[in-house]
């Protein structure tokens, strides 16, 4: 079991690498999968949240950036550690 | 008392969201585990009340509710912290809370197992609905996130786990022994995209986290819909 990573801590300490460990699976991900729904959620909202692997990245992107990941997203970003950046932790 | 081996399906299907993968819409994805739900119950002998599409709207299922009285409540779509949707998003039950609610109606699951694929009705409905002597209520909160990628580990495991937990019930497991199902096959999803490494699996991963963390089971735990 791998120890839960704490993405606030791990983004003030080692910002270029959660940001590195997201490029590298942005990377990995085929063009042609680029821009078609890969998520979505099934709310009350008019226009349902359907999330393409290129929306995802670029609000991952700009979360890492800012150095502040919503709660939704943090989960998200620890999987892609745990997958792409394991390594260097 | 309401009537064990029957239940209301009701399963809206409209073009929602555009997905274009092995279905068009997001609702289809719904529409396509409710089949297997409904096929199940049917092959158990359990009487099917199926609200389909135009059918799934606010007057047919309090119709329906009432002169059938069954015991279960099936529902798949979009739904809010007050508010369970119909075909075309239209309201179908709801009670006063965050979304607009003109006639609260959720008391016609009073004295019922509801089991629900949607957002965040566990946060006011399902509580509203226990109140009002619901037996239980299996739903989600906040999100029920799907993946829609196309495979039998991907958009296939998340019909798998949602129609699974329905089945149970259908099959005779009380509600706790459902809700338990449901959470064994979270785990068992999670555990097979942790073995395989990919750029899908943080994503998977993280859905059926989410979604595992979000169900919710509400009211009577010991709660059954079948007679044996």
């Amino acid at each position: 079991m791998i120890e839960e990573i704490n993405i606030e801590k791990l983004l003030l300490e080692k910002g270029e690498y959660v940001k590195e460990a997201v490029d590298k699976w942005f990377e990995k991900i085929p063009k042609e999968e680029l821009d078609k729904p890969v998520i979505a959620s099934i709310g009350q909202e008019i226009e349902p949240r359907i999330y393409t692997p290129r929306d995802l990245y670029q609000e991952l992107k700009k979360e890492t950036k800012e150095k502040k990941v919503s709660k939704e997203k943090e989960g998200i970003v620890v999987e892609i550690i745990k997958m792409y950046g394991e390594v260097e932790k | 008392m309401s009537k064990l081996d029957v239940g209301v399906f009701a399963r809206p299907d409209w073009p929602d969201g555009f997905i274009f993968r092995r279905f068009k819409y997001l609702m289809d994805y719904l529409f396509w585990t409710g089949n297997e739900v409904v096929f199940h119950a049917r092959s158990k002998d359990f009487g099917v009340h199926d609200l389909k599409r135009d059918d799934a709207i606010r007057s047919k299922v309090e119709d329906e509710l009432r002169g059938a009285d069954p015991v279960f409540v099936f529902h798949a779509s979009h739904g809010g912290n007050n508010i369970l949707s119909g075909q075309g998003m239209s309201n179908l039950i709801c009670c006063p809370g965050a979304y607009f609610c003109p006639e609260p109606n959720h008391e016609v699951l009073s004295d019922r197992v509801t089991y629900t694929l949607s957002c965040s009705s566990a946060e006011e409905l399902g509580p509203e609905v226990i109140e009002a002597n619901g037996r239980s209520y299996i739903g989600y909160l906040p999100y029920l996130w799907i993946l829609v990628l196309e495979g039998d580990d991907m958009d296939a495991a998340f019909k798998d786990i949602w129609a699974g937990g329905a089945i149970a019930l259908i099959d005779g497991k009380t509600t706790q022994e459902a809700y338990n199902w449901v959470q064994r096959r979270y785990e068992y999803w999670i555990s097979y995209w942790e073995m395989n490494p990919g750029w899908v699996a943080p994503i998977m991963i993280w859905c059926l986290k989410e979604d595992y963390k979000n169900l919710k089971l509400l009211g009577k735990r010991d709660a059954r819909i079948r007679s044996t």
